[in-house]
């Protein structure tokens, strides 16, 4: 286990800051089409309604620096981190790998690149190995993409990546399949599967939520000694704040589509600025004697195909004013670093 | 524990399918002879597959060759009898060596039809399940039509313009049976496209057609091959079919041309020895199949054990 860090909260240094991105996304949209009836799409009339589920949301991940994407069931987090890895097409916006835009880069040389810097972990590790692939095959293959010429390296790259993800002693595993082994075993080796072409930019969709909790910090050291010794620039989604705290640089909180806020980890869980933050803050559970005051939420989730007008969480803001139901807000300063669409937060 | 791990989810068990083998596959067999009707099924199989390959070796004479007395007569309509253990027929052919020459004859039909329509089904559900969009939309559309095309009526027509023969037997068939397996696989491949390991695959840079052949196709062969032992089953019912209604080919004697002669020769009630084995010839042939496919349809599908 020597090659995961202790956890260190003060070693949490902003310093991705200087750097360029790896990763960066401008408005990024992924709306879905409604389907209409027959006749009315044939007639051409009504109007073509969509779901968005991600709409215009705009963000950068630095190397060594974990983003955190925060938000509650259906607000589109999964939908970013599939979309930013182009694993579904965008309907609009700009992905910058390394500065330069996906749509502009053509042919297959630069989309391979990118593939191969970009990688994905999933949350049900149950279900993100094929059930017929033995784990040394699954780790392989994008090492045998990737690396077509090194044909006599694959094995010790697949044991360096499986020693990396802790799997010890990677022979042990190598020959096995997936429904021989534990659930954090597998989640491992989707991590071993994930590092072994040593991206540069790894999506963590939600990546414990599935596992018990006596393993869940295990599998949280070794994605934050990622981003620290490898210097990889990960965005780890997740709607569990506490995990949250733990790993991430940065957290930017999710509503329906949208990013409502953004900020340093510390200063968004303890100090949140825009009013779904602070209900989302005051949800989560803490360890903590005393009482605290809880923000209860009226009503439910605007369904994201049919979303109210003006700012979109008006409709359940405690603090909401006249100007929040005809007027949209942007994300705009909101203190040093820190970025909140709301008109109450100046 | 093969058959315990195998049943934990259908179609997509580890040991449940074909892909990694010879062992694999003799680990099926070995589930299916676990159920009493599976390990019927099993052996009757067995038997007509022998019947089929040695059969015509056995066989006392050719399916065609008339049997004579000493006297130089012909034995026509004779019931079962030393020289001819099942009778002959009208014209003095020898049952018992067309029962066995027909084994070969539907088996051959049966299983190349079955294979064909199998890999045509299972291509078709692959890439319209992959694809989706418009690809799906019109292959979706095209199997509809199949759907919507009755065997017996456009197979005769076709037959009485271009003559009967095995092979456009075969063809017909084939084009026939993969409706069914392009449905059930294109099911099954939206169900497994949306997995997170083949979203792995497709993050990891797999071509989209390592994607279907590497990590789809091998997740639903144990369905191909469901739908390819109906389709054995299928193949030799439609054949013995056209054959009985005359538009079999006449150069081979398949059991549907044997009840077709009896038929014609209007023996069909008084010479039981000429009409009986091949109808329960075929009657035995498509019930085996049935206990073997139900017994591996159960391993695939362990709900079906609770009704």
């Amino acid at each position: 286990m020597n090659i995961l860090t202790d956890v260190n909260r003060s070693d949490r240094a902003p310093r991705a800051a200087c750097t360029s991105p790896v990763i960066e996304v401008r408005r990024l949209r992924k709306w879905y089409p409604v389907r209409r009836s027959m006749l009315s799409s044939l007639l051409g009339v009504g109007e073509q309604r969509y779901l968005r589920a991600v709409d215009d949301v705009s963000f950068a991940v630095h190397p060594g620096e974990v983003l955190g994407l925060a938000g509650e069931s259906g607000c589109g987090k999964s939908t970013t981190g599939m979309t930013v890895l182009k694993l579904h097409a965008p309907s609009g916006g700009e992905i910058l790998f390394d500065g330069a835009d996906l749509a502009t880069l053509t042919g297959r040389g630069p989309l391979r690149d990118f593939r191969r810097n970009a990688q994905i972990v999933f949350q049900n590790p149950y279900e993100a190995l094929n059930p017929r692939f033995t784990v040394l095959r699954s780790v392989l293959e994008p090492i045998s993409i990737h690396f077509p010429d090194r044909r006599t390296e694959y094995e010790a790259l697949a044991r360096l990546a499986m020693e990396r993800a802790g799997l010890l002693p990677a022979e042990n595993f190598m020959h096995r399949y997936p429904h021989e082994m534990s659930g954090g075993q597998l989640q491992r080796v989707a991590i071993a599967r994930a590092i072994a072409v040593e991206p540069r930019f790894l999506v963590a969709d939600e990546p414990v939520s599935m596992l018990d909790v006596s393993i869940r910090a295990g599998i949280l050291n070794l994605l934050k000694s990622f981003a620290e010794t490898l210097n990889m620039g990960i965005l780890f989604i997740s709607h569990d704040l506490s995990t949250m705290r733990h790993i991430c640089t940065r957290i930017a909180v999710m509503y329906l589509g949208r990013i409502v806020e953004i900020g340093p980890t510390d200063q968004i869980l303890d100090d949140p600025r825009h009013p779904y933050s602070q209900a989302l803050v005051a949800a989560a559970p803490v360890m903590r004697r005393g009482t605290r005051r809880r923000i209860h939420l009226e009503g439910a989730v605007p369904n994201p195909a049919n979303l109210p007008s003006g700012c979109r969480f008006h409709p359940r803001c405690p603090k909401a004013i006249d100007r929040c139901r005809t007027d949209d807000p942007q994300l705009h300063a909101a203190g040093e670093r820190r970025e909140a669409a709301c008109h109450l937060v100046a | 524990m093969a058959g315990t791990q195998s049943l934990r989810s259908p179609a997509v068990a580890p040991s449940a399918g074909v892909a990694s083998g010879i062992g694999a596959l003799w680990r099926v067999l070995r589930i299916i002879m676990g159920y009493p009707t599976g390990a019927i099924g099993l052996v009757l199989i067995l038997l007509f597959a022998l019947m089929a390959i040695f059969g015509p070796m056995l066989a006392p004479q050719s399916p065609f060759e008339v049997s004579r007395t000493a006297a130089g007569g012909v034995v026509r309509l004779s019931p079962p009898s030393w020289d001819n253990w099942l009778g002959t027929t009208n014209q003095g052919l020898d049952v018992f060596s067309q029962l066995l020459w027909g084994a070969r004859v539907a088996l051959t039909v049966g299983v190349i039809s079955a294979i064909g329509s199998i890999v045509l089904g299972t291509l078709i559900g692959l890439i319209a399940g992959y694809f989706g969009g418009w690809t799906d939309e019109v292959l979706m559309r095209i199997t509809d039509v199949a759907f919507g095309i009755p065997f017996l009526p456009t197979a005769l027509v076709i037959i009485s313009i271009t003559g009967p023969s095995l092979a456009l037997i075969i063809l017909l068939i084939t084009l026939f049976l993969w409706r069914t397996t392009a449905r059930v696989i294109r099911a099954q491949v939206l169900t497994l496209k949306t997995r997170p390991f083949v979203w792995a695959a497709k993050a990891a840079g797999a071509s989209e057609a390592k994607i279907i052949f590497v990590h789809i196709a091998p997740n639903v062969l144990p369905l191909s091959f469901l739908y390819m032992a109906i389709g054995v089953q299928g193949g030799v019912m439609l054949e013995a079919a056209l054959s009985f209604l005359g538009f079999g080919d006449p150069h081979v004697m398949s059991w549907g041309s044997m009840l077709n002669e009896a038929f014609k020769a209007g023996a069909m009630r008084t010479a039981w020895w000429w009409v009986a084995p091949p109808g329960i010839a075929l009657s035995l042939f498509v019930v085996s199949v049935f206990m073997v496919t139900r017994a591996y349809e159960e391993l695939l599908n362990p709900r079906l054990r609770e009704i």
